[in-house]
């Protein structure tokens, strides 16, 4: 992986990614923004690696050790929950849509200002339950790698955390952009 | 009452355009705490929903589609096809329905295929003349082999949901995603008798035998991937990240890819992996508490109530699973139908591994319907024609689609025959 | 948490496990304490959710911890994660049967482990279940610890099972539970060890054709229940809770004995399956010598405890 920054092909949402507010919030995001996205990429990245070490075990010594399955998973976990406010920022969440049609921009960007203070109130309940997952007083380790479960439940906190920070951004200074992009591109590319 | 207010909150954020997975995990942890439970139990049902072994390959299947689009192998397909078959009249039409069957091989979603074949096949037939109605129809409805024909995204997660052999779901979907090609070509054939504007092209071997290295290294994927899983070499989870490397390698010989281009690829597929596995993760959690209010008994209880014919049974959840897949997302709409109609479905003595295919073939359909039709949106964005003229364009291509799933329905002999002659 | 009185005072735990409707566990266990729980008029009612309904494993002693689910069927390796010092009870042949697992539960040598436990996840440990001996299966016959040669073994991904393969000199692969069936028709692994129930269930004969009685793990679960639960109860609910459990102990431990000689002879009969009476010894003996120098400290008075309770 190298500086997430360096991209020879654009991508989905290159375009604006900290939504409105004062300057320093926009700079703050668009630096959590990059950050999440390196981190998701890079967990994937992980996920490959272990995959593919799993099956090079199993070809040459025939046996694999446990372990690098359950990190992959772990990768998997970490990769989706950091990447919840980047999705959050650029409109990359899968949603339903049916009621775009009978909106006008002004409703519009009325209901986007209320499912992003909804999203944020939930955000910020699930993150909540995750302080208590991580400082519950029995926590059992990862019965493979012996991986301590609060490291696990950790990464995918601090994901919820960032998403209810974006979603409370969003809510208070609104978007950029109408986000109705979203559902056509690359947004929804790869999807099933 | 907790249950019905649940399921009220969850329909009103979702038509709010409150992300699914949000819509889903708001209403749910507001129950567990009304009901006495632990908040921290909503947030570990959630990640244990996500960190699950054969889900590991939807992450590792969409970043095999994302490498198979950018290293170019769509085109390689879609020229060996076009030198292939373009001298028969109506070639390009059979040119679209083959390249899709090669590409399917090795793409396990539908929206990876409208991205990568829809930009080159619809302006190909638009310039020999062909209708745009056509044109866009054929191109989408023929995406739909992609997530029927193994590998599969949408049959990895089911396989993981109804705790079943993700490698017998797979050879299962062959027959049912050769039969979508046939129902496409019947289509194509008769519609081309009525055209007068088509006239065969001339036959060139040299461009056969050049398109046809040019496609060779691309169409081993397919072996590597089916053949290393039900060869007994690797499983799904591990074929897909094999698959991976190779058409990185490829992509790297071609120069379709570049190593500075690894970082955008990677988070590209994050990305689109991240929205699916979010969503499976919440619905896990909304499983849970049904389960717990042991909602699908209840529902089980009323279906069979209401028939105890097997037949009206699955042609009830067909229309139930369209009328879903019209406004939802498959990912969603499969992690929240499964589990409450798949115990209904053995208890009416529906095989598993049939009843996946039905759910997956219906699913997939969703995706070429309005209003929510993700493929008539790529197809659109790739294209540039209005969304509304491809899903007019779409809709006569139901038809041939809907046959096979009545057959598909009806037939499960074709469906299990495969898996069973690869497990005697 | 769900200790909630209802309206007619009645209290009403959850009790979640992973076993199929058909599996003994739910049959001649789970459902008969229900059962007698009921007709005990306490007051209390237990709801039986099967099959991992409630999530896995792992997840749902979590859920136990945490007051979501009440009771659960859990194993020793599965609750190791959580509380380490169990996993000793999951060592290769550190028991000699069920009579033997029963006897060390009901002599109150395992009252310190159960305390510690208690104390340490606030989760108590009501008995033990036999789940029925521990057996490999697989390609060709596995009569001495040298068979194990050449041989890529399925073993759960949990640290005692793995040290087991090691206490047997066997080569662990991991699979996932999920995928044992595909891998093992395929050849990614050869073979794998469970009880018989479990071969059967997961139709394991399709695919192997050796079946090895090694015994090599005296296989069995645990009904634990969260403790603010159990405080929660009067004195009468917990006798009648108590006394059911321990009846479905000996109605659960007939039906797995009953099944699995019903599936041997099965098996035997149409020559699905050809049954291999190992070495037994070898086996033990090596396992014996590795876990007494690989564990120390607390885990090895608790094997050397249990070894010594052995007639
Ligand atoms: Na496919
Ligand atoms: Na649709």
């Amino acid at each position: 992986m190298s500086d997430p920054s360096a991209d020879a092909a654009p991508t989905a949402g290159d375009a604006p990614e900290s939504g409105g507010g004062p300057p320093a919030w926009r700079r703050i995001s668009g630096w959590i923004d990059r950050t999440e996205r390196f981190l998701g990429a890079t967990f994937l990245a992980l996920v490959l690696l272990l995959v593919l070490v799993q099956v090079l075990q199993r070809i040459t010594v025939g046996s694999g050790w446990a372990w690098t399955g359950e990190i992959a998973k772990y990768g998997m976990v970490w990769s989706t929950f950091i990447l919840a406010g980047h999705l959050l920022r650029r409109g990359l969440h899968l949603r339903l849509e049916v009621i775009d049609r009978w909106l006008g921009p002004r409703a519009e960007r009325l209901v986007t200002r209320l499912t992003d203070a909804l999203v944020a109130l939930i955000c910020i309940g699930l993150t909540w339950a995750g302080y208590g997952l991580v400082t519950a007083p029995f926590v059992g380790a990862a019965p493979a790698s012996g991986l301590s479960l609060r490291i696990v439940y950790l990464i995918s906190v601090v994901g919820l955390g960032l998403t209810a920070l974006a979603a409370t951004g969003q809510a208070l200074f609104g978007r950029p952009v109408d986000d109705r992009r979203a559902k056509s591109g690359p947004a929804v590319e790869g999807a099933i | 009452m907790a249950i019905t207010l649940l399921g009220i909150a969850i329909v009103v954020l979702l038509f709010l355009r409150v992300p699914v997975a949000f819509a889903i995990l708001g209403p749910c942890v507001t129950y567990l705490l009304a009901t006495g439970q632990s908040l921290e139990l909503g947030l570990r049902t959630t990640i244990n929903g996500i960190d699950s072994w054969p889900l590991l390959a939807v992450p590792l299947f969409v970043l095999l589609g994302v490498i198979a689009n950018r290293a170019g192998i769509a085109e390689r397909l879609f020229d060996f096809a076009m030198a292939l078959l373009g001298r028969v009249r109506g070639g390009m039409a059979y040119v679209n329905v083959g390249s899709s069957v090669g590409f399917a091989w090795m793409s396990g979603s539908a929206l990876a295929d409208a991205a990568a074949l829809g930009a080159i096949q619809v302006p190909a037939m638009r310039k020999q003349g062909y209708p745009q109605n056509f044109s866009v129809g054929l191109t989408g409805a023929a995406t739909l082999i992609s997530p029927v024909m193994p590998p599969s995204i949408p049959a990895v997660v089911f396989a993981s949901v109804a705790a079943v052999s993700t490698g017998a779901l797979f050879a299962a979907g062959v027959i049912p995603a050769l039969l979508i090609a046939a129902g496409l070509l019947v289509y194509v054939v008769i519609w081309c008798q009525r055209q007068t504007f088509l006239k065969a092209g001339r036959f060139d071997g040299q461009l056969v035998r050049r398109t046809g290295v040019r496609a060779l290294a691309p169409a081993v994927t397919p072996i590597l991937i089916i053949g290393g899983i039900l060869g007994g070499f690797v499983t799904p989870t591990e074929a897909a990240a094999v698959g991976c490397l190779y058409l990185l390698v490829l992509g790297l010989c071609y120069r379709t890819i570049t190593p500075r281009q690894l970082p955008s690829i990677l988070r590209e597929a994050a990305v689109t992996a991240a929205a699916i596995m979010l969503i499976i993760g919440s619905t896990s959690l909304l499983g849970w508490i049904l389960a717990r209010e042991r909602i699908p008994g209840m529902v089980a209880e009323w279906m069979t109530g209401l028939t105890d014919d097997p037949v009206i049974f699955l042609l009830l959840v067909n229309v139930i699973l369209i009328l879903l897949g019209t406004i939802m997302e498959p990912t969603s709409a499969l992690v929240l139908s499964v589990p409450i109609l798949l115990p209904v479905a053995t208890q009416f003595g529906v095989d598993p591994i049939h009843f996946g295919v039905i759910v997956v073939l219906n699913l997939m359909i969703g995706l070429i319907t309005p209003p929510i039709g993700p493929v008539a949106y790529v197809l659109s964005s790739v294209t540039g024609i209005p969304v509304g003229a491809v899903f007019r364009g779409l809709l006569p291509f139901l038809i041939p689609l809907i046959a096979v799933l009545l057959i598909v329905t009806f037939a499960p002999g074709l469906v299990l025959w495969l898996p069973g002659l690869l497990n005697p | 948490a769900c200790t909630d009185a209802g309206k007619d005072g009645t209290v009403t735990l959850s009790l979640a496990h992973s076993y199929a409707n058909t599996h003994p566990h739910h049959r001649c266990g789970a459902e008969k304490v229900a059962e007698s729980v009921a007709a005990s008029n306490t007051g209390l009612k237990i709801e039986v959710y099967p099959n991992s309904t409630l999530g896995g494993h792992a997840q749902r002693f979590a859920s136990v911890v945490s007051g979501d689910i009440d009771i659960d069927l859990q194993g020793a390796s599965e609750i190791s994660a959580t509380y380490a010092p169990i996993r000793v009870l999951d060592a290769a042949y550190v028991f000699d049967g069920a009579d033997h697992l029963f006897g060390f539960f009901e002599s109150g040598q395992a009252d310190a482990l159960r305390e510690d436990m208690l104390a340490k996840t606030g989760t108590r440990v009501l008995d033990a279940w036999y789940f029925g001996m521990r057996h490999f299966t697989g390609n060709k016959p596995l009569r001495t610890p040298d068979d194990f040669n050449g041989v890529r073994m399925r073993f759960p991904d949990t640290p005692q099972f793995l040290q087991n393969a090691e206490a047997l000199g066997a080569s662990p692969t991991s699979v996932a539970f999920e995928e044992v069936y595909i891998s093992l028709q395929q050849g990614v692994v050869d073979g794998q060890e469970n009880p018989i129930s479990v071969i059967s269930s997961l139709n394991l004969p399709e695919v192997q054709s050796h079946l090895n009685l090694t015994g090599h793990m005296t296989g069995f679960v645990m009904p634990v229940i969260n403790e603010n639960a159990w405080q929660g109860l009067t004195d009468e609910q917990r006798e009648a809770l108590s006394t059911a459990i321990s009846e479905a102990r000996t109605t659960d431990r007939q039906c797995i004995e009953e099944e699995e000689s019903s599936f041997v002879a099965t098996w035997r009969g149409d020559g699905r399956m050809q049954i291999v009476e190992p070495d037994v010894a070898a086996f033990r003996t090596k396992a014996e010598a590795y876990f007494r120098t690989a564990f120390s400290g607390q885990d090895l008075e608790l094997y050397n405890a249990v070894r010594a309770a052995a007639s």
